[in-house]
């Protein structure tokens, strides 16, 4: 397998030869079992989850909504999620809004987002789960609508 | 015969007690089995999540990734992960050393890749790293600009037409050579993601939840030219706010489209993959990339629902997708509004429908499809 390395560093350093000229790079594969001494990114530990304050799921999905045109807006949304689940912890972003459904994506550094389903009723909208997978999963969500706004079924 | 029973006895009695004194052979270490293990950064996430894991400390309320029956998957994605070793640099000025993963202990399970395929002594590995992978970085040369770089037009391992480029190759191949090495050389079977293409339309992450000097600290945009930050939370100059065109973040430094650095990065892994590993049928690559870009190999919002993701392209406007029997159904949203994660529906209905029948062929299991993998 070293032998491969070799052959893979003398391939990219020979074809960096040939296009750059004899004053080319001479960089070698890095050798199975070197090791790098480095110290973890401060990105990488960033791993806290979202708030775990959520408030009982909605049993009922209201399948009888009738479809209404909601302002499909960041405030319009973080109104209903704050109402559901408190403050927004980060950065929440509209991802569609469709025949009264909606959904939104929340951001926590770089974590994976989690997502909110959101249903319009009435003059406003209701937030009614909060998941990272399985969001719309018993919600009501119709099948035509749920893969528009990004629901898994 | 009565005597000598007697001496066996003592002399067993004696070594016995001689061992209880001093102790045995030390324990083996400590194991936690599962059949899957799921390394990379946060889009990895939604790999581990499909598969059945969230991560640990999150609530299951917030991250539902039920478990699925026949096996068991540890999810180990971690936030910004990348594997080869550099100073990157970030979009908002600032630098970050790397890696920050794989060889070093991170996440909430603080343990290396090593130390994870000791522990969880998993039969296969899914390794699904890539937006951090294309970050520029310094590798030997700190005068000037970052001296690794993918992007550089015309590129490709066939043909190194930078030294920049030619140093991020070595570099990440050498890395992931190294890590497919970690988990073969203890029996796992190991399945490399290919990378999609990711379209951030600002920088990442929302400075007001991010941690001190990260925010704004990623962006990797897809077009061609240098675009204006949307989006309202970064500005194109990695403030808080909204508009602004993609500046550079170090003097010198050239805009270099997305699109570009993962075709160069997918060639990096298929060369890997065919250089090292090549008669190794333990060693796949999931083709990632294929069933979220689609037939036009461009990124797009939506996907046509599997079986046709890689064969249908939605329609932009409608979002409309014409099967091959002319019937009309509706494509499914597949990314998230930072254009880099998946949506659920792109986790569930997309990835999930492919990534399981492969890892349960490998496992093996019940419902495998090796077809699946490729």
């Amino acid at each position: 397998m070293r032998r491969g390395l070799i052959t893979a560093g003398l391939l990219f350093g020979g074809f960096a030869l040939a296009a750059c000229g004899s004053g080319g790079p001479n960089v070698q594969a890095r050798q199975s079992g070197e090791t790098t001494t480095t110290t973890a990114a401060e990105p990488t530990t960033t791993t806290a989850g979202p708030a775990t304050t959520s408030a009982p799921a909605t049993d009922a999905p209201a399948t009888s909504a009738a479809p209404v045109e909601l302002p499909c807006t960041i405030e319009a949304l973080t109104a209903a999620y704050t109402a559901r689940f408190g403050n927004v912890n980060g950065g929440l972003q509209v991802q569609k809004c469709v025949e009264g459904w909606a959904t939104s994506a929340l951001t926590h550094g770089f974590d994976p987002p989690s997502f909110t389903l959101y249903r319009a009723e009435g003059d406003h909208w209701v937030a009614l789960n909060r998941s990272g997978g399985k969001l719309c999963e018993g919600q009501g969500v119709p099948p035509a609508v749920a893969p528009q706004i990004g629901c898994d079924t | 015969m009565r005597k000598f029973a007697l001496l066996v006895a003592g002399v067993a009695l004696s070594v016995g007690t001689l061992a209880a004194c001093v102790g045995g052979p030390p324990p083996p270490p400590p194991t936690d089995p599962h059949d899957v293990l799921v390394v990379g950064d946060s889009v990895s996430f939604s790999f581990g999540c499909v598969l059945g894991d969230t991560l640990p400390g999150v609530s299951t309320n917030d991250w539902n990734c039920p478990a699925r029956s026949g096996y068991t998957t540890k999810n180990m994605a971690i936030g910004a992960c990348t594997i080869w070793p550099s100073q990157a640099q970030l979009y908002n000025g600032g630098t970050a050393q790397t890696p920050n993963c794989d060889t070093v202990a991170a996440g909430p399970d603080n343990l290396t890749w090593e130390q994870a395929a000791d522990y969880y002594t998993p039969k296969v590995v899914v390794i699904d790293t890539s937006g951090w992978e294309v970050v520029d970085r310094w590798v030997s040369d700190f005068s000037g600009a970052p001296d690794a770089r993918w992007g550089d037009p015309g590129c490709s391992p066939n043909n190194v037409c930078s030294q920049a480029y030619q140093m991020a190759a070595v570099q990440y191949s050498s890395a992931l050579y190294d890590a497919i090495n970690v988990f073969r050389s203890r029996g796992a079977k190991v399945v490399i993601a290919s990378s999609p293409y990711f379209a951030p339309p600002e920088p990442l992450p929302d400075p007001n939840g991010a941690p001190a000097g990260l925010g704004c600290s990623y962006w990797e945009p897809y077009p061609n030219n240098p675009p204006t930050a949307t989006g309202g939370h970064c500005t194109g100059n990695a403030t808080a706010g909204n508009g602004g065109t993609w500046r550079s973040p170090y003097p010198g430094l050239t805009y270099r489209s997305s699109r570009v650095k993962v075709d160069q990065f997918n060639d990096v892994i298929t060369l890997v993959k065919n250089q090292y590993f090549g008669s190794d049928p333990n060693v796949l690559i999931f083709p990632f990339k294929q069933h979220f870009n689609g037939p036009g190999g461009a990124y797009t919002d939506y996907v046509c629902p599997p079986p046709n993701d890689r064969t249908v392209a939605p329609d932009p406007i409608l979002h409309q997708c014409v099967l091959p029997n002319l019937s009309v159904v509706n494509a499914i949203l597949a990314r998230a509004p930072d254009k880099g994660h998946l949506s659920t529906a792109g986790a569930f209905d997309i990835l999930q429908p492919y990534i399981e029948p492969c890892v349960k062929s490998l496992i093996p299991g019940a419902g495998g499809d090796p077809s699946a993998c490729s």
